[in-house]
């Protein structure tokens, strides 16, 4: 057949206008994981901002309240014989002690970067294309200017031409060498000599990469060893008999937590800031002698002790104190098997603020005062490290079970009036699922 | 004659999975080409056939055109593409102030080849892989102006350019593809 003169357009009509074409991954099934997928990753972006959101609000919250500590204690007006033979006689007094503004660190921000991406498929192997039957149609068009005469015909040897294009005869595209160097380098091999714009954009196209944002959930157990010091600045504030007595008396019981958290894939290093909410108990086994009963001065000091009949001062009371907290972790990995179980190294900080408090405890002046404690008059804010093992058990794709054994030690750093600090050392043993976005 | 009868359609628009499945299956290829035509690389191409069948099938229930779902179904497609290229490529080169208008000839639209070019030498996917190695621009222009017969003026409106830079966009498009695929021939005649 004599080629015809043709216009490149005209080219493209022929051969594109009514064009098929087959490829892995597009049938019925790969568009139904599609659709699953995208309702997924929306499914997580509304939590992730639902997450963002209630945490934010909830330190604007916590942010916005000031708490005044204002403790009275009401001391009946006692008269005081000394050996001296002089009557010291103290008028009770309304004893306030000074106010406290508690406020609060600002919550970092979650960050919320959650993008789906699937995993891709390097041009390593050649990809099989059907071509279908070589079909020709009569061609419209809406411009006036557009030749009118070309027309569909059938090819003079229709048999031949046919063969030419039969789907059984597979067109292996990366045979072609220019072709697959040119978006596998990025770098165009052809002929026509694109712009430097052009060049470094395929120059820096690469594969898609694996999801490199992460979500996790996980719930955490551990028993607590409480630590209780009287600062110096308290001890001039405080029973002398104080410490030891709680030290004596309370035991750790156990304590829990929950935690969410957001975060990015980098390398082998993972970043992740999250929300948790944790509560331990206490067991306050109180048993002791209280005889010295001590002096007061106007500025709340204790400046004597007198002696007093002695008294035995017995009672159990179970603390609870529930914090909420922002964990910022680290991991490193530093181990991967072939079946992909991982293990890393975790390291994390996590601020914790106290939400509530429930339990009784000698007061820490006049040790047969029962103090009840609630968040009006106890404030406790705690700044912990954790470091542990962390082991990735997978399940299937982008998912896997998260065990993780640690130690962490929280610090008290802002108590009631600064008198005195708690702290907690646990080993514990958290489990969840880690999910890879 | 398209051959989705209307309770087929009707059946989509109740998002019943079993009509789903047979508009789906009936129009993939034809959709997947005119994807990978806009595109520069297969990947993205099948992510935008199964976005733009998503929105298909959440919009179809406003299709009230007797006898023309083929052509519905193309133009949602042409334009979901061409949605695409605008926003991926939209630091791109849309509207390259470089391209100097001067260079447009009036004649452009109806200049005539020295070059003979027979259809029956070229497959599909010998001319798909010609045109995804274009600049998107010249692509997406070449596409719409060849393949989808919009004007010059539509082509504007539809990108957000110029008359004048859809026109010297087109001529540099059809110089670039023309020399792409002489090469192509010289390559294959070579072997």
């Amino acid at each position: 057949m004599k080629p015809e003169n043709k216009h490149i357009d005209e080219l493209l009509q022929q051969v594109l206008e009514s064009a098929e074409l087959d490829d892995t991954g597009i049938d019925w099934a790969a568009f139904q994981d599609r659709k699953k997928n995208k309702r997924r990753a929306l499914l997580w972006w509304n939590v992730g901002a639902a997450i963002v959101v209630f945490t934010t609000g909830l330190f604007v919250l916590f942010n916005s309240r000031s708490i005044e500590l204002n403790t009275n204690l009401q001391r009946s007006q006692t008269d005081i014989r000394t050996n001296s033979n002089s009557d010291i006689t103290k008028q009770a007094t309304e004893n306030k002690a000074p106010e406290q503004k508690v406020t609060q660190s600002e919550q970092p921000k979650t960050k919320s970067d959650i993008k789906v991406q699937e995993t891709p498929n390097p041009l390593t192997s050649p990809k099989i294309i059907h071509l279908k039957h070589y079909t020709r149609r009569i061609l419209t068009s809406k411009r006036s200017d557009f030749p009118n005469n070309i027309k569909s015909k059938q090819p003079s040897d229709s048999t031949e031409q046919a063969n030419k294009f039969a789907s059984d005869k597979p067109f292996i595209l990366n045979d072609h060498e220019d072709i697959r160097q040119s978006r596998v380098n990025g770098i165009k091999t052809f002929a026509y000599n694109f712009s430097k714009t052009e060049n470094i954009r395929r120059a820096q196209l690469k594969p898609k990469a694996q999801g490199k944002n992460l979500f996790e959930i996980s719930a955490s157990g551990f028993a607590c060893n409480s630590i209780f010091r009287v600062m110096d600045l308290g001890k001039a504030f405080i029973h002398k008999d104080y410490e030891n007595i709680r030290q004596s008396s309370e035991r750790p019981i156990g304590g829990f937590d929950f935690r969410m958290s957001f975060g990015r894939i980098s390398g082998k290093a993972e970043f992740l800031i999250g929300f948790g909410y944790s509560n331990r108990t206490l067991q306050g086994q109180y048993d002791f002698i209280y005889s010295e009963k001590p002096l007061i001065d106007a500025d709340g000091r204790i400046i004597g002790y007198d002696v007093n009949t002695p008294k035995r001062i017995q009672y159990t009371s179970r603390q609870s104190l529930t914090f909420v907290e922002v964990p910022l972790n680290f991991r490193y990995a530093l181990k991967t098997n072939r079946k992909g179980h991982q293990m890393r190294l975790h390291l994390g900080f996590v601020p914790q603020f106290l939400k509530g408090i429930q339990g009784q405890l000698p007061n820490a002046q006049f040790l047969d005062f029962k103090e009840t404690l609630s968040t009006e008059n106890f404030r406790n804010t705690l700044l912990g490290g954790e470091i542990g093992l962390s082991y990735l058990l997978p399940l299937k794709t982008g998912m896997a079970i998260q065990v993780q054994p640690y130690y962490t030690y929280n610090s008290g750093f802002k108590q009631v009036n600064a008198y005195y600090k708690s702290s907690f050392q646990y080993f514990g043993l958290r489990a969840g699922l880690h999910i890879r976005l | 004659m398209s051959e989705i009868s209307e309770s087929i359609i009707q059946g989509c628009a109740e998002k019943d999975p079993g009509c789903q499945k047979v508009i789906y299956e009936y129009y993939y290829k034809r959709m997947y080409a005119i994807c990978v035509r806009y595109c520069g690389d297969r990947d993205e191409a099948k992510d935008l056939l199964h976005d733009g069948f998503i929105k298909l099938f959440d919009k179809i229930s406003s299709f009230n055109e007797a006898g023309k779902l083929d052509a519905w179904v193309r133009r949602l497609f042409t334009n979901h593409c061409i949605d695409y290229v605008r926003s991926a490529y939209k630091k791109y080169v849309f509207n390259n102030l470089d391209e100097k208008s001067e260079h447009y000839s009036h004649d452009a639209d109806n200049e005539q080849d020295d070059n003979n070019f027979d259809p029956l030498s070229f497959s599909q996917e010998e001319l798909l892989a010609a045109l995804q190695s274009l600049r998107p621009d010249y692509r997406t222009i070449i596409n719409l102006y060849a393949l989808e017969n919009y004007s010059h003026q539509e082509i504007a409106d539809k990108l957000g350019i110029e008359h004048a830079t859809s026109r010297s966009k087109l001529l540099r498009a059809r110089q670039a593809l023309k020399k792409i695929i002489l090469e192509q021939t010289k390559f294959e005649a070579g072997k």
